[in-house]
C-alpha cells in the first residue's frame, strides 16, 4: 500500500510541468472554494449576530400566533415560570422580558404613530445591545424609579418628527388590556440611535414594569427573550423545553423569517457556484489522469507481465491521483485560510454605501475559517479527485499485458 | 492560413476525449458566466422595477427638507402648478401627487403603526403598478376606501370588505382625528415597507383629516420610457430644476441599490477571472501535453521545412478551435439554461434584499451585446493561454526531436 503510494508520487514528478498545472488548477480552485465558502459563512455569521444582538435575541418564547399576528392579548401568563423553565438550561446565557404595544406618541400639536416596547432596565442589557443604542441621553436606571417618573427613550427618528430632544414631555396614548384608553405623560431620557431605520423611525421605550402598569397587564408580559452561548445549542433547547399549553419557543430563524431565507437561499446560489468550480477542476484532473494512462500503456504492460496485480496497479494510479490532488488541495487550504483571515484585518466593503440584506444592514464581509469551507468542502475536492482517477485506473488494471505491451 | 487551421481542427479530434473533456471545462466555464449574467440582469432589473414601480416612479419632487426629515408641514408649495408643470414636462406619462401623515390603524384588538398614503386615484395608475399586484378586491374607487399590503392584511387579520379605523394627528393642532375606512383591495408590491406597514388611501381622504386641503408632499414621476439612465433622467427633469425643489431622479433616491449597482461590474470582473483561470490551467496542459506526445510529428515538420512561426500558429490554431468548440458548448448551456429560466420565472420566497423582496418571479435575461463580450473573453484568452506551449512547439529542434522516443 505504502508503496504504491510512494510510486505514485514519484510518477508525478516525470511530467513535472503537467503535474504543477493540474496542482495549480487545484490550489487555484480549492484556495477559490476556501474563500468564497470563508466569506459567505462569515457574512452570515455576522448579519446572524448583528439581528441577534442588536434586537431580536437568538431565541424567543411568546403566545402562540403572537409572532405572526401580534396583539396585546396573546401574552406570556406567567413569565417567572418560564424563566425558571429555561434559566436552568445548558447553554443559556441570558433572559429578559418584553411587553409590546402600537401606539400614538404627541409632542405639543405634533403625534407620531409607534411600537411601544417595555423593557427591564437590567435584564436587557443581559441579551441585546439595545442600552449601548442610546446615542444621546441614557438607558433606564437599574432601581426603581422616584415615584411620578415615566422616562421613555424615543428612537431618533419619532424624535425628529416630534421636534423634541432630551427632557421634553411626552404623551402615550394606547388601549390598554382592559379595553380602556391608556394614556401617560413621559419624560425623554434617552434618543436611540441604532442605524436601523425601522427601529429608529418608528421604535419607543419604556420600562417593563411602567409598560405592564399603563396597559393593566399585571405580571404577563408579551415575549421572553434569550440568548445561547453558541447558536449549535438551539436545537437542543427547542428539543428539551417543556412549555405550558399555549406558549412556543420560537428560534431566531422564526423571529426573523426574511434574514434566515435570505442566508439560505444565498447559501444555496453558493453552492451551486462551487458545485461548477468542483466541476472544472474535477475535468482537468481526468484529463490529466486519461493522459498519464494512456502514455505509460507500455510501462503498464510491463508491469502486468512481470505480475504486479490489476489490484496493484490501480492503486499506483489512484494514489498518483490522490497526491496530486492532495498537494493541490493541501496549499489551497492555506491559501484560501490566509485569505479569510487577512480579511479580519480588511474587510471586503460591499458598496460604497451599507446595503440591507435580508433586513440586516452590513457595510462589510469578513470570512471566517470554520469546518465546512476548510475541511469538508476540500475533502470533497479531494474525493472527486480520487474519483477522477477512478475510471482511467480502471482502465489501466484491466489492461491485457501482451496488448498493453504492443501498443506503440 | 487556412490550410493550418484546418490542420488544427483536424488535429483536435485526434485524441477526440482530451478535447471534449478540455472543451467542456472551457463549455462549463463559459456557461456559468453567462448564466450569471443573465442572473444578476434578471435580479438588477426586478430590484429596479420593483422599487422604481411599487413606489418611487422614476424620479419624485418635495419641498426641501421633507426628504431628511419627513415633516408633515412640507408640502410642495403651490404644488398644484408645480403638478401642471410635471405633467408638460416631455416624454411624461405619469405625475402622481402623495401625501403622508403617520397614524395608527386599528381593528378590534388588533393595532399597527402604519404610514398612510394619500394617492390620486386617477393618476397613480400611471406611476406605479398597484392595480396589477392586487391580490384580494378591487382598487379603491370610493372615497374612504383603501388598499393594505399582504403583511399589514395578515397581521391585522384583514380581508376585503374589512373595516378599520385610522387614527392621525392633524397637523398644526395635533388634535387626534379618526376616520373608518373599509379595505377595497389588497396587494402584494414585493416592497417591504409597503407591503407591511403602508395604508394606501384617496388623496381627498388623507388631505381632509390630516387638515392640509389641496396639499401633497410628494409628486412622483414615470416616463413613457423604462430603463433611462441618469444623464437621459436629468435632462429630462430640467424643466422642474430652479424652483428650488428637491427634484430627484431613483438612484439619488436609492443611492445604496445605485452603489450596489455599480459594484457588481467589479465582483463579476473577480468571478470571470476566476473561473477563466481555472479553465487555462486546463487548456495549458492541454497543449503542452499534445505537444508532448507529438514531439516527433513537429521534428518532421520541422525537417521538411515547416517554419517555426507556422508550428506556432499551429498550437494557437488548435488551442482556438477547442475554444471554438467549449464556447459552443457554453453558448448552448448559458443560453439555454438562461432561457429556460427566463421564461419559467425565478421565485426566490422570503429573500429580501435592498428593500426589495422577491417573491414575485424575476426573469434571467441574457442581454445579447454582454454575451458576445463574454464569448469574445474566452475565445481570445483561449488560444492566448497556450502560448507558452506554441513557442516551445516554434523551437523544437528537428534532429533531437526526430531522436526522441
Amino acid at each position: 500500500m505504502w508503496s504504491s503510494l510512494l510510486i505514485g508520487l514519484r510518477n508525478l514528478t516525470r511530467r513535472r510541468f503537467r503535474s504543477l498545472m493540474t496542482v495549480l488548477m487545484i490550489w487555484l480552485g480549492t484556495a477559490a472554494i476556501v474563500f468564497s465558502v470563508g466569506l459567505a459563512e462569515g457574512t452570515y455569521g455576522h448579519m446572524t449576530d448583528l439581528a441577534t444582538r442588536t434586537f431580536s435575541g437568538h431565541f424567543q418564547v411568546v403566545a402562540r400566533g403572537y409572532q405572526d399576528k401580534p396583539s396585546l392579548f396573546k401574552s406570556v401568563p406567567d413569565p417567572d415560570s418560564v424563566i425558571r423553565e429555561l434559566r436552568e438550561k445548558p447553554g443559556v446565557t441570558g433572559l429578559t422580558l418584553r411587553v409590546e404595544a402600537a401606539g400614538l406618541v404627541s409632542a405639543g400639536n405634533r403625534t407620531v404613530g409607534v411600537q411601544l416596547m417595555g423593557v427591564e432596565p437590567q435584564g436587557e442589557p443581559r441579551v441585546t445591545t439595545l442600552s449601548s443604542q442610546v446615542g444621546q441621553g441614557r438607558w433606564f436606571s437599574p432601581g426603581p424609579e422616584p415615584e411620578g417618573d415615566w422616562p421613555i427613550i424615543l428612537g431618533s427618528g419619532v424624535a425628529r418628527r416630534l421636534r423634541i430632544g432630551l427632557g421634553a414631555q411626552v404623551s402615550f396614548v394606547t388601549q390598554a388590556a382592559d379595553g380602556s384608553m391608556a394614556a401617560e405623560l413621559f419624560t425623554v431620557v434617552g434618543i436611540l440611535e441604532s442605524g436601523s431605520e425601522e427601529m429608529d423611525s418608528g421604535l419607543v421605550l419604556i420600562r417593563l414594569d411602567q409598560a405592564q402598569e399603563m396597559l393593566v397587564l399585571g405580571k404577563r408580559v408579551h415575549r421572553v427573550v434569550g440568548l445561547v452561548r453558541d447558536l449549535d445549542q438551539l436545537p437542543s433547547l427547542v428539543g428539551s423545553t417543556a412549555l405550558p399549553d399555549g406558549l412556543e419557543l420560537l428560534t431566531w430563524a422564526q423571529v426573523l423569517p426574511e434574514l434566515e431565507q435570505t442566508i439560505s437561499t444565498d447559501r444555496l446560489g453558493l453552492y451551486v457556484t462551487l458545485v461548477i468550480i468542483l466541476a472544472v477542476v474535477i475535468l482537468g484532473v481526468t484529463n490529466t489522469m486519461m493522459m498519464t494512462v494512456l502514455e505509460r500503456t507500455r510501462e503498464f504492460g510491463v508491469m502486468l507481465a512481470l505480475g504486479t496485480s490489476p489490484a496493484r496497479l490501480l492503486a499506483v494510479i489512484l494514489g498518483e491521483a490522490g497526491w496530486l490532488t492532495a498537494i493541490g488541495v493541501c496549499f489551497g487550504v492555506a491559501l484560501g485560510a490566509f485569505l479569510n483571515y487577512l480579511t479580519t484585518f480588511y474587510g471586503i466593503p460591499v458598496g460604497s454605501e451599507p446595503i440591507d440584506y435580508g433586513g440586516v444592514v452590513i457595510s462589510e464581509m469578513t470570512a471566517t475559517n470554520g469546518w465546512t469551507g476548510n475541511l469538508y468542502f476540500p475533502l470533497l475536492i479531494l474525493l472527486s479527485g480520487l474519483a477522477a482517477g477512478v475510471f482511467p485506473a480502471l482502465r489501466a488494471a484491466r489492461m491485457k499485458p501482451a496488448v498493453a505491451l504492443r501498443t506503440e | 492560413m487556412l490550410t493550418t487551421l484546418l490542420l488544427a481542427w483536424r488535429n483536435i479530434w485526434r485524441n477526440t476525449r482530451r478535447t471534449l473533456i478540455t472543451a467542456l471545462a472551457i463549455g462549463l466555464g463559459l456557461g456559468t458566466m453567462l448564466f450569471s449574467l443573465a442572473w444578476m440582469a434578471g435580479m438588477n432589473r426586478h430590484l429596479v422595477e420593483t422599487l422604481t414601480a411599487s413606489r418611487l416612479g422614476q424620479a419624485q419632487v418635495h419641498a426641501p427638507g421633507f426628504r431628511e426629515t419627513r415633516q408633515e408641514e412640507l408640502t410642495i408649495p403651490e404644488g398644484g402648478k408645480v403638478l401642471e408643470l410635471a405633467r408638460s414636462v416631455p416624454r411624461i406619462a405619469g405625475a402622481a401627487p402623495r401625501l403622508f401623515a403617520i397614524g395608527l390603524a386599528a381593528m378590534g384588538d388588533r393595532s399597527a403603526n402604519v404610514e398612510l398614503i394619500g394617492v390620486d386615484l386617477g393618476q397613480e395608475p400611471k406611476v406605479t403598478n398597484w392595480q396589477e399586484r392586487l391580490v384580494a378586491g378591487a382598487y379603491p374607487a370610493d372615497h374612504n376606501q383603501v388598499l393594505i399590503g399582504t403583511g399589514l392584511a395578515r397581521r391585522m387579520e384583514l380581508e376585503t370588505g374589512s373595516k378599520l379605523v385610522l387614527t392621525v394627528a392633524r397637523v398644526g393642532t395635533g388634535d387626534l382625528e379618526a376616520v373608518l375606512a373599509r379595505v377595497a383591495g389588497v396587494i402584494y408590491t414585493g416592497n417591504p415597507s409597503l407591503d407591511e406597514r403602508s395604508v394606501i388611501a384617496p388623496l381627498g381622504l388623507v388631505q381632509e383629516i390630516i387638515g392640509l386641503p389641496g396639499a401633497f408632499h410628494e409628486i412622483a414621476l414615470r416616463f413613457q420610457v423604462d430603463g433611462l439612465d441618469r444623464a437621459e433622467l436629468s435632462s429630462l427633469l430640467a424643466p422642474l430644476e430652479g424652483l428650488g425643489l428637491d427634484v430627484r431622479a431613483w438612484p439619488a433616491l436609492v443611492p445604496v441599490v445605485a452603489s450596489m449597482l455599480d459594484l457588481q461590474g467589479l465582483y463579476l470582473a473577480i468571478s470571470v477571472v476566476l473561473i477563466f483561470g481555472l479553465v487555462a490551467f486546463g487548456i495549458v496542459n492541454t497543449m503542452s501535453m499534445s505537444l508532448l506526445e507529438r514531439f516527433k510529428e513537429f521534428g518532421v515538420l520541422r525537417a521538411i521545412g515547416t517554419s517555426p512561426l507556422r508550428l506556432a500558429g499551429l498550437i494557437l490554431a488548435e488551442a482556438g478551435s477547442i475554444g471554438v468548440v467549449g464556447c459552443a458548448l457554453g453558448l448552448g448551456l448559458g443560453v439555454g439554461i438562461s432561457f429556460w429560466l427566463g421564461r419559467r420565472g425565478v421565485v426566490l420566497g422570503g429573500v429580501e434584499a435592498l428593500g426589495v423582496s422577491f417573491g414575485n418571479a424575476f426573469h434571467p435575461s441574457l442581454a445579447p451585446g454582454q454575451a458576445a463580450a463574454m464569448v469574445l473573453v474566452f475565445l481570445v484568452l483561449t488560444p492566448l493561454v497556450a502560448l507558452g506551449p506554441a513557442l516551445r512547439a516554434a523551437r523544437v529542434e528537428p534532429v533531437r526531436a526526430l531522436r526522441h522516443e
